[in-house]
Order: C-alpha cells, then structure tokens, then sequence
C-alpha cells in the first residue's frame, strides 16, 4: 500500500497543487484547511507525512504541534513557509522531534518531488 | 513602555529645598532682624541658586520622560512596520506558489504532454512569474532594511567560493549575450560573513554588469586583500553612467535614467540592497563610472572577529553615498 501524505494549508490553491504532485508521485493524500481540521483527522489518516503551512489562521504552529505531540500517531512534520527562517529559528525547530524539515513558498515543483521521494 | 518616577538627584535637591525653607523661616521667626545679617541674604541667595537647580532638574525630568515616551512611540511603529513586512510577504508570495508550482506540473507534462508553442507559452509566463518573485523579496528586503528586520546568518566564510558560485550562476545569462566574465582571484583569509547576504550582494552587481553590457562585452571580476580588508570590484564595459548619476543609483527605485528603466528590466534596488548589506557588515560600496565607458562597482570588507550590530537605513532621508571611490 502506498504512502499517505497529509496537505494542511488554508490556501485551497496550494492545497490542490500539492494534491496534485504527490498523487502523481504515486502518494495517496488527505488533505485539511486549518490546524484544528487537522488534529481532529489526523488519527483517523495516520499519514505518513505532513506537509504543514506556517501562518494559517486559527491555531498557532507551535500550538498545533504541541498538540500533535498528545495523539496516538506522531507523523514526520515538513513545514511549508513563505518566513524566512534564521538559523538560529531552524536550530529551535530541530529540537521539536517532530518536524524534519521546512520548505520556503513559492516552492519548485523539483524540491518537492525529492522530498516526496525521500519520505 | 514605563516613564520612571522623579529622579533620586531631583528628589535630593526638593528634599534639601524645602529643610532650607523651613529652617530659614524657623531662624526668621526667632528674629525679625536677622533679615538685615550679610549671612542671612548669603542663606536667601543659596536658596535661589538651588531653586535653580530645582528648575533645572525638573525641566530635564520633563525632557526625559517626552524622549521615553517618543522612543516608546517609536518602538511601536518599528513593530507595526514588522508585522506589515511579515503580513505582505505571506499575502504576497502566497499566490505566486500555486502559479509556479502549476506552470512547473504543466512543463513537466503533469497534466499531459504540451507541444512546442505551448511549451514556449508557459516558459514565457513562468519567467515572468520568476521575475515577479524576485521583485517582491527584493522589495521586501528594501523595507526590511529601513525597519533594521533584515537578518544576518554570520558565519566565517571562503568569499572566493561565494564569488565563484555567483559567477557560474550568471554564465547562462552572459552567454546569452555573448559575454565573457573573468575572475581574477587573490588569497583571501577567511571572513565574518553571511554567505547568503554576500551572494545576494555578488548576484546583483554581476546582474547589472551583464544588463547594462553590450553583447560581446567583457566582465571582470576581482577580489583581494587590501590593508586588512576585503576589496571585490565588478568591472563591465557596459553604458557606464556619469558622475552626478552615481549617487542616485544606491538608492531604490533609481535607475541612472528613467528611460533605462524601460530598456533595461528591473526596479533599480539591487544596488541599494547591495548597500544595505555590505554597510551591515561594516563595509562599504561604490562606483566609478563615465557615461559610455561601462563601470566598476567595488566594495570592500573588514575582517572582523565579532558581528556588527545591525545597522538601520533611510535610504529616501539620506543623500551620502556614491562617491566613496
């Protein structure tokens, strides 16, 4: 059975795009608009990988995470930015377990293939 | 932010004022006549000496707590310009995602395979998606520097290797128009420095010595070590500007003549960001030119132990720059 990633952004565009890529790369996908969307789901998807926006309305990321960390299931978090992150942001990033890795908006399509081909 | 009480030198001297009064009053009050004694008009007039100095400082109390109160005025208007900044590069750079990423699944044939002058027609748009891309970063990067955001990652750095790898990143474009770019490397210690920030600064000199040549033109690329600091200089045989133009060209939104503007892509903030960046490092930059025989921008950098601390700009205040050379 194939990989499931799961597409949190409350932009329905990049929510389709995304969809788009990793159905074509052969991942099934679920998909939320907002972080309280997500943590109601995300047990019941048990994804293999979160692609997860920064700055969704709502739920704040380190509190979405945090939240995250209490459920049953602790995917692997990629969070998707359009802030640039210092190094000194990502090195407090890294000590959340987790999240392994970010990527900055607008993204290329090649970043997240590779990265689709490494989950 | 909170104004403090009166000062303890202030509270002192009200303090000594008022036991003086009062012991004055008490030495009158035992004898009338002690008004006509030389020490008792010594005692008045010390008195009004120290109600000057009372006055004095309660008028710098006052000026004080209106300095506290601006910079406190100040403080929040510098935090409303970050979350502006920070509102307008997710507002901004949040459509372009979804427009890249589709025109990219369209050339990669996601949604089937395109013929030629499909192809063409989404290369052509995705460019100008590109462009609009690097516009909005590099405006943002203008208002980071006036709002003192921008950060700097130092770390020590090989500045030859962050010039090589600006200049194999321009060589597609140079040989568009046919043009040959040298490098002429000198030994360079080891530097303080955001390689990010640096090849930011690289990207945008050798991107205006390739627009501004003409085709066949000839870049040079020079670095070296020069009483302790660092001296980069970007040499192009280009359309060169005149000497009065030189200054306006460090600040955003110039090019040397607003029909160039039309002729030549771009906002004319790469030499302004450039400045910004190198001035943070605690370097400075500049250009020699002469209408019609091309220019060299330099810059150059001290080596330094410690990071400098961030340096805030108003690029539309302040008329310096440009003629450093």
């Amino acid at each position: 059975m194939s990989k499931k990633i799961m597409v949190v952004d409350d932009n329905v565009d990049i929510v389709e795009t995304l969809s788009s890529i990793v159905r074509a790369q052969g991942y099934q996908v679920a998909t939320a608009d907002n972080g309280q969307a997500f943590l109601a789901d995300v047990e019941n998807q048990k994804p293999d990988l979160v692609l997860l926006d920064v700055m969704m309305p709502g739920l704040a990321t380190k509190d979405i995470l945090a939240q995250l960390a209490s459920k049953s299931v602790h995917p692997p978090v990629v969070l998707v930015t359009v802030v640039r992150f210092s190094q000194a942001e990502i090195e407090t990033l890294q000590q959340n377990k987790a999240i392994v890795g970010y990527i900055a908006k607008p993204f290329d399509l090649k970043t997240i293939v590779e990265l689709l081909q490494k989950a | 932010m909170n104004v403090g009480p009166l000062s303890p030198g202030l509270l002192v001297s009200i303090l000594v004022l008022i036991a003086s009064l009062g012991a004055f009053g008490f030495w009158f009050s035992l004898d009338a006549s002690v008004v006509s004694h030389p020490l008792f008009v010594l005692a008045i007039l010390l008195v009004i000496f120290w109600l000057g100095i009372v006055w004095h400082l309660l008028e710098k109390n006052r000026q004080l707590r209106e300095a506290m109160k601006k910079m406190a005025a100040l403080e929040e208007i510098n935090q409303l310009k970050d979350q502006l900044l920070t509102i307008t590069s997710h507002e901004l750079r949040t459509p372009i995602t979804p427009i890249k990423a589709n025109l990219q699944m369209l050339l990669s044939d996601y949604f089937g395979p395109l013929n030629e002058t499909q192809k063409k027609s989404i290369q052509m748009v995705l460019r100008n998606a590109e462009h609009l891309d690097r516009l909005i970063e590099d405006i943002l990067d203008v208002s980071r520097l006036e709002a003192g955001t921008m950060k700097f990652e130092y770390q020590t750095i090989d500045l030859l290797e962050t010039i090589q790898s600006s200049v194999q990143s321009i060589q597609p474009l140079a040989q568009q128009k046919n043009i040959q770019i040298f490098h002429e490397p000198g030994m360079l210690p080891p530097l303080l420095a955001d390689p990010h920030r640096l090849s930011q600064v690289m990207n945008n000199l050798l991107t205006n010595a390739v627009k501004f040549s003409h085709p066949g033109g000839v870049i040079r690329v020079s670095s070296r070590l020069e009483n302790h600091e660092i001296l980069v200089a970007v040499q192009d045989t280009g359309i060169g500007v005149s000497a009065e133009e030189i200054p306006k060209l460090f600040k955003p939104f110039s090019q040397a003549d607003t029909s160039l503007t039309r002729r030549y892509e771009g906002f004319g903030l790469g030499l302004a960001i450039s400045k910004g960046i190198v001035e943070n490092h605690g370097g400075s930059i500049w250009m020699q030119s002469n209408r019609g025989s091309g220019a060299v921008v330099s810059f150059k950098l001290p080596i330094l132990q410690v990071p400098p601390p961030l340096k805030r700009f108003s690029f539309f205040d302040t008329p310096k720059t440009g003629g450093h050379a």
